[in-house]
């Protein structure tokens, strides 16, 4: 072994500042799990979520902060510019939304608060890097980190079996697609002999490297691996039943942010690293966004659980915004960034009531439970009204503004076939959208809605061992979930006015996604 | 560039082939007569004396995954202890930063109880 | 604050003054909503008196401000703008329509008294006024477009506005199909437009325009085409000739309504646009030739079916269709000072006209026929002064406001010469029957022998109770009305009575008297130095060269005006058989005039009849046997099999996701792979 010669190693430059947003992330993760260890009930059930806000606050304004940087970072792992800005903010918002739905539910409490919130910061985190990755292994490592968490997110209800279940699914599924993605980046990575997206295009540009089989086989299995987390179909069929077990804030936030770290990673890998051999995956993944419009679409239909049908929706959300990337220039970049922030109010909207309704009636997320709602509390009813309308993509709601974009950036693109998807779909759509409308507006309340005891969970005396989750300071006796619980009101009633808003004003929105279509370089 | 995979395929295909053929054939031609030894985890050697059944405590895999993990992170901590003086305070900073968060979670596993028996 | 910022705040207050009317109806106490609606109306006129006051403070050729609260989407090759433009013209509009809405709100307030419906009248009533606000101050076609629709929906919920009664809904629905109709001619004409100027703001479409976004030479063809498209919205909204059926029934509605909508304002909105179009106008002769064709013919036959109607309302909205007649004719050929004057004018007189009618009306316990109607001069004279002063202006009869503004249009077209002449004979020819069929209905109501209603009025005992069914019935068809959706049923809102009614039509009666003195043939020309930022780039705009053809003109309105009022005199006065031996021997003219030209038949006969045999060949074999069976059923029936195959396909088995996921990544693997 051959001793170092130089005396001194110099440790390599760190741009803390770039790395300023990420380090709030993870730095809150660890200190929300060391307070949620301790003091009273008060501290874990209070100040843990308010820690969790600090964090993503932080993280909020270290972002701001970093606005119009336009640097490589971690020798040129990560790429902070506008795209990486823009979603970093969507998925920053999305978080904090999810927090702030979380703070009453049983989800938090029976994981302690502290690893609830940890879990919760780590995956943004992880979903941070990804949006920012620019090589291959910062891809690969935020990707993990961005679904470690997730699973076992899935199941912090762990008194309830799907809740266990859809962890359990999510791990498996998740993993299968983990490992293909894995395969293929190792493949390209044996095709062009580097991991950095720049060297990989240029590796592709020069000579057959590009309808290389080697280079394609990688190709088409990082397709499936990142179609499988941004649930586009047949890589779908884990969405509806990991949306429907988990617990419903957690719902809220992959139905959220996954797809906002998933089509991040997607446009900067595919529209950088892999542009050259656009004309091979272009038409796939057409045909893909095709197919997964139809299935989202179709499968939606009669769903009566709200969860369900709003992870069918989101799997032709997806294949909506997979039309932006599919044409690869600068407004179909714009479109995608546009229409994820769009979705991230139209869903929130949409989830926060489902988590008022859960808490209030013993229906769950059934439709149910919104019955008569219209005249009940108008204030949960016009939210959900708002998204629903928007998911549907009616003018002057921001699902419009972001579909008409959609479809710009589709048919200016040659891709008219798929706008038309788009449309057929959005048609499709209304038929599992107007009936929750018809639901809130048109139907009596049901007679009797007891507020959800804990009878109904059935719960199994004494703290579970920690093993399974549990703990001995598990806050058995929480109270009656009930109540009144502004935080959720606050979130459906400014999701569904933003929704709103940037339908009526869209213009504040355009101008943030502007620059995110700049950088890529293209045209 | 695909011809050079041919054979691994033509491999794959016939492998596959004739392991489902005969394993196929197997269960259709093969007499099926079930005798006391042959439900015996072992056909050969001697009965087993454990009783079935018995379970090891559940705490027994949490603390064992929990020194596993320990384990290696610490390792990490060898080649750094090695070269130390050749780093310089960079690497110590990072070393430091590491035992805290290695720490953090000690504290986290132990305060949550998973290191008691049950 | 700059006149754009009052701009904003004219259209703010009726927008606010909805919303709390509309909200509030359940807890606002007693008539209150009538009040604020009021109220909002008139601080937004206030409002327009600031943005005059400050559009005045500037320099003539800097009187065209154009203010943008946000841009909708300027992204996809669209500048859609959430802007106004504030120029003289606009300001003029806000002026009169804020200005006659205040007073015929003020009238609603005790005309609607007795009606259940009165807050959700008064929030429909202030969303008309917001409309027509966007319509008018709209600084780009987008916002023109939503105004334009916005309007006729309002129309439409007050129409429609005793929505029990048969003939009012079946009217509500005439006028908002017909008006859809003007709506989609305005979007067609906006599209062809929009197509070469790129464009959707106005001053920018109109600088494309003179730069030569439609080539140098006139009458290009999508020019034309657009600017004919834009004259349908504009005939639509403004009941011309072959579209106007709707107006006359759209007199169902409350009398109010009629007297804000149906005369002084909506209805002038195609008028308006044709102003504010003239740019494009002017290069597409041709579609200004059409426009003024049009409203020669309008206001000749308006102006004949007025003379054989019975129906008070009705008489009244033939007239403002003739009239209406004139200022579209008067825009077209130039006259665009002169037709807006005369638009303002209308305004006071038509709506204290219909405000008189309103007043009988409310005598006669909801009766309209002028058949039925009487001696009522004794009984109300107040609403009889008022009545004889609209007539007298409508008529033409000098001094008063419709013989000068009525005068200036047919002076300017008369200067166009060559075969505009015949358009200004036609013009003289529509004033002396204007003048016949306004004094025959003056004559009719308010002479003769005193009817029932009349002589209750006259007995004086306090309060004198009026005649009225014991049952209120629609006397339209004779149905039985429902009083309990809103019909006043047999409520009297008299004007004699009611002070508000009486503040509303004294004012009005002021304007219709005085309103033609501030421009005077030779004397003064403020509305049209007023209006000449506006026109800044106009060829035509009111040359006024011909002194002998102005005093041949006036002259010649006064002799007809009179003329035709002796007429009316010696017909329905000194010899009341007279009427009906006229009736005899110009038989064929009179069953012309009584059918109304046999429009609705025409319209039926080429529009309607085909479409709905089209529509049942439509229903009962294309329907049935392509569409229901073929198209849905075998959609609807796809869409279900692809949702149980979905649904299958979820079978909620770890181990089949794991196996679908492998043969996608098998497929997607083997189109890479053929790709090599």
């Amino acid at each position: 072994m051959i001793p170092l010669a130089t005396a001194h190693l110099k440790g390599p430059h760190i741009d803390f500042a770039g790395l300023s947003p990420l380090i709030a992330l993870l730095g809150g993760s660890v200190l929300v799990l060391i307070v949620g260890l301790l003091g009273s009930r008060w501290i874990r059930a209070q100040a843990v979520p308010s820690l969790s806000l600090g964090a993503l606050g932080a993280a909020l304004g270290l972002t701001i902060w970093q606005w119009n940087a336009q640097k490589s970072i971690v020798s040129g792992a990560l790429r902070i510019d506008d795209l990486a800005l823009v979603l970093n903010l969507v998925l920053i918002a999305g978080a904090a939304c999810t927090v702030l739905l979380a703070w009453r539910s049983l989800a938090a409490r029976e994981a302690a608060h502290g690893e609830f919130h940890a879990l919760l910061l780590s995956s943004v985190a992880g979903m941070s890097l990804l949006a920012a990755a620019q090589n291959t292994v910062a891809l690969f490592v935020g990707l993990e980190l961005l679904s470690i968490p997730l699973y076992v997110l899935c199941a912090t209800e762990l008194k309830r079996e799907h809740s266990l279940e859809s962890g359990l699914k999510y791990l498996i599924v998740g993993s299968v697609g983990s490992a293909t993605l894995l395969y293929g980046l190792a493949m390209i990575y044996g095709a062009t002999g580097t991991t950095d997206f720049a060297g990989i295009a240029s590796a592709l540009s020069n000579g057959s490297l590009a309808t290389d089989p080697l280079t394609l086989t990688g190709v088409a299995l990082c397709v499936a691996g990142l179609c499988f987390k941004s649930s586009i179909a047949p890589f779908h069929q884990w969405t509806p039943d990991v949306y429907e077990g988990a617990p419903t804030p957690v719902t809220a936030f992959m139905a959220v942010t996954t797809k906002v770290a998933a089509f991040g990673v997607f446009l900067r890998f595919f529209d950088v690293a892999l542009i050259d051999t656009q004309v091979s995956w272009g038409p796939a993944l057409a045909v893909l966004a095709t197919i997964t419009i139809l299935v989202g679409n179709v499968g939606a239909l009669g769903q009566s659980s709200l969860k369900r049908m709003l992870a069918y929706s989101s799997v032709a959300q997806a294949g909506y915004m997979l039309a932006g990337v599919v044409v690869s220039t600068q407004l179909g970049v714009r479109a995608t960034v546009f229409y994820l922030a769009a979705y991230l109010f139209m869903n929130m909207a949409a989830f926060a009531v489902i988590v008022a309704r859960e808490r209030q009636t013993d229906l769950g997320d059934s439709i149910g439970a919104l019955a008569g709602l219209g005249r009940e509390r108008p204030l949960l009813a016009w939210p959900m009204t708002i998204s629903m309308l928007a998911l549907a993509g009616i003018p002057a709601t921001a699902g419009f503004m972001g579909k008409f974009y959609l479809i710009d950036a589709a048919v200016s693109g040659g891709y008219t076939w798929l706008g038309v998807a788009i449309v057929v779909g959005s048609m499709i759509s209304l038929g599992y959208y107007l009936p929750v409308i018809a639901a809130m507006w048109m139907r009596e309340a049901p007679a009797a809605t007891s507020p959800n005891d804990a009878s109904v969970l059935a719960p199994t005396p004494g703290p579970l061992p920690a093993l399974a989750g549990g703990s001995s300071e598990l806050d058995e006796d929480g109270g009656p979930l009930s109540g009144s619980q502004p935080e959720v009101l606050v979130v459906a009633v400014l999701a569904g006015a933003a929704t709103i808003f940037f339908g009526v004003i869209p213009q504040p929105l355009f101008d943030l996604v502007h620059g995110a279509g700049s950088g890529l370089g293209l045209f | 560039m695909l011809r050079s995979y041919l054979p691994a395929i033509v491999f794959l295909v016939l492998g596959g082939a004739v392991g489902g053929a005969f394993a196929v054939l197997n269960s259709v031609i093969g007499p099926r007569r079930a005798t006391p030894h042959k439900q015996d985890p072992y056909e050969c050697g001697l009965p087993s004396e454990v009783k079935r059944g018995m379970r090891f405590g559940i705490s027994f895999y949490l603390i064992a995954m929990l020194f596993i993990l320990f384990d290696i992170e610490v390792v990490f901590l060898y080649p750094i202890a090695v070269e130390l003086r050749a780093y310089g305070s960079y690497a110590l900073t990072e070393t430091i930063v590491f035992i805290v968060l290695l720490f953090v979670a000690f504290g986290y596993v132990w305060r949550r109880g998973a290191l008691e028996w049950r | 604050m700059s006149a754009t910022t009052y701009g904003w705040l004219v259209l703010l207050f009726p927008l606010l003054g909805m919303l709390v009317t509309a909200l509030g109806f359940r807890s606002l106490p007693g008539r209150s909503a009538g009040w604020i609606a009021t109220a909002a109306i008139f601080l937004s006129f206030l409002a327009a008196l600031g943005a005059l006051i400050k559009i005045q403070g500037l320099a003539p050729e800097h009187r065209q401000v154009v203010s943008s609260l946000w841009s909708y989407a300027s992204t996809v090759g669209i500048d859609a703008q959430m802007s106004i433009l504030v120029d003289p013209l606009s300001v003029f509009m806000i002026l009169v329509v804020t200005g006659v809405s205040t007073l015929i709100h003020l009238y609603s307030i005790s005309y609607m008294e007795g009606d259940r419906g009165f807050a959700r009248y008064f929030s429909y009533l202030n969303f008309f006024v917001f409309s027509m606000l966007l319509l008018v101050l709209a600084g780009n076609f987008l916002l023109l477009i939503t105004g334009w629709a916005f309007v006729g929906a309002a129309s439409y919920l007050l129409i429609s506005f005793w929505y029990r009664r048969t003939t009012a809904t079946s009217a509500g629905i005439k006028a908002f199909v017909i008006n859809v109709v003007g709506d989609v001619g305005l979007v067609l004409g906006t599209y062809f437009i929009f197509k070469h100027t790129h464009t959707l703001d106005f001053l920018k479409t109109f600088q494309a325009t003179s730069a030569g976004a439609f080539g140098h030479a006139s009458n290009e063809g999508d020019l034309v085409a657009g600017c004919i498209l834009l004259l349908v919205g504009a005939f639509a909204k403004s009941a011309q000739i072959p579209l106007h059926t709707w107006l006359p029934d759209a007199m169902e509605g409350p009398t109010p309504v009629s007297s804000l909508i149906h005369a002084a304002t909506m209805v002038t909105a195609g008028v308006y646009l044709i102003a504010r179009m003239h740019p494009l106008f002017e290069l597409a002769p041709a579609a200004q030739d059409v426009g003024a064709v049009v409203g020669a013919a309008t206001l000749l036959i308006a102006g004949t079916i007025g003379l054989a109607q019975t129906d008070i309302k009705r008489v009244i909205a033939y007239s403002t269709m003739s009239q209406i007649g004139y200022m579209i004719m008067g825009v077209s050929v130039g006259a665009y000072a002169a037709g807006l004057f005369h638009l303002m004018t209308h305004a006071f007189f038509k709506a204290l006209l219909f405000m008189a009618a309103g007043s009988i009306i409310g005598a006669m316990a909801g009766e309209q026929s002028l058949n039925r109607m009487g001696g009522f001069r004794k009984a109300m004279p107040f609403t009889y002064g008022c009545f004889i002063v609209g007539g007298l202006a409508l008529s033409g009869v000098p001094p008063f406001s419709g013989f000068f503004s009525k005068d200036d249009i047919l002076l300017v077209t008369g200067e166009r010469g060559g075969w505009h002449w015949i358009l200004y004979v036609a013009g003289y020819v529509g004033a002396f029957l204007t003048a016949i069929y306004t004094f025959r209905m003056i004559f009719r109501a308010f002479h003769g022998e005193p009817v029932a209603e009349a002589r209750e009025l006259n007995l004086k005992s306090h309060p004198p109770h009026l005649h009225h069914a014991e049952v209120p019935r629609n006397p339209a068809n004779g149905e039985e009305e429902d009083t309990d959706v809103g019909f006043p049923g047999p409520t009297h809102a008299i004007a004699e009575r009611a002070l508000p009614m009486r503040v509303a039509m004294g004012v009005l009666a002021l304007g219709a008297v005085g309103a033609g003195l501030v421009q005077i043939p030779k004397v003064d020309f403020v509305i049209d130095d007023f209006l000449r930022p506006s026109f800044a780039g106009s060829a035509l705009y009111e040359p006024h060269t011909k002194n002998g053809l102005l005093v041949f003109g006036l002259g010649l309105g006064t002799v007809l005006a009179l003329l035709g009022i002796a007429l009316a005199h010696r017909i329905w006065v000194v010899r009341p058989g007279m009427a009906t031996s006229i009736r005899e021997r110009f038989r064929p003219a009179y069953v012309l005039f009584v059918n109304k030209w046999y429009f609705d038949e025409l319209i039926d006969m080429l529009v309607v009849k085909p479409a709905a045999a089209a529509g049942l060949f439509a229903r009962d074999t294309f329907e049935q046997l392509f569409v229901d069976e073929t198209l849905i059923g075998g959609t609807t029936g796809i869409v279900r099999a692809g949702s149980a195959a979905v649904r299958a396909a979820q079978s909620g088995f770890v181990r089949y996701y794991a196996a679908l996921l492998v043969l996608g990544v098998t497929g997607v693997g083997f189109y890479f792979l053929l790709q090599t």
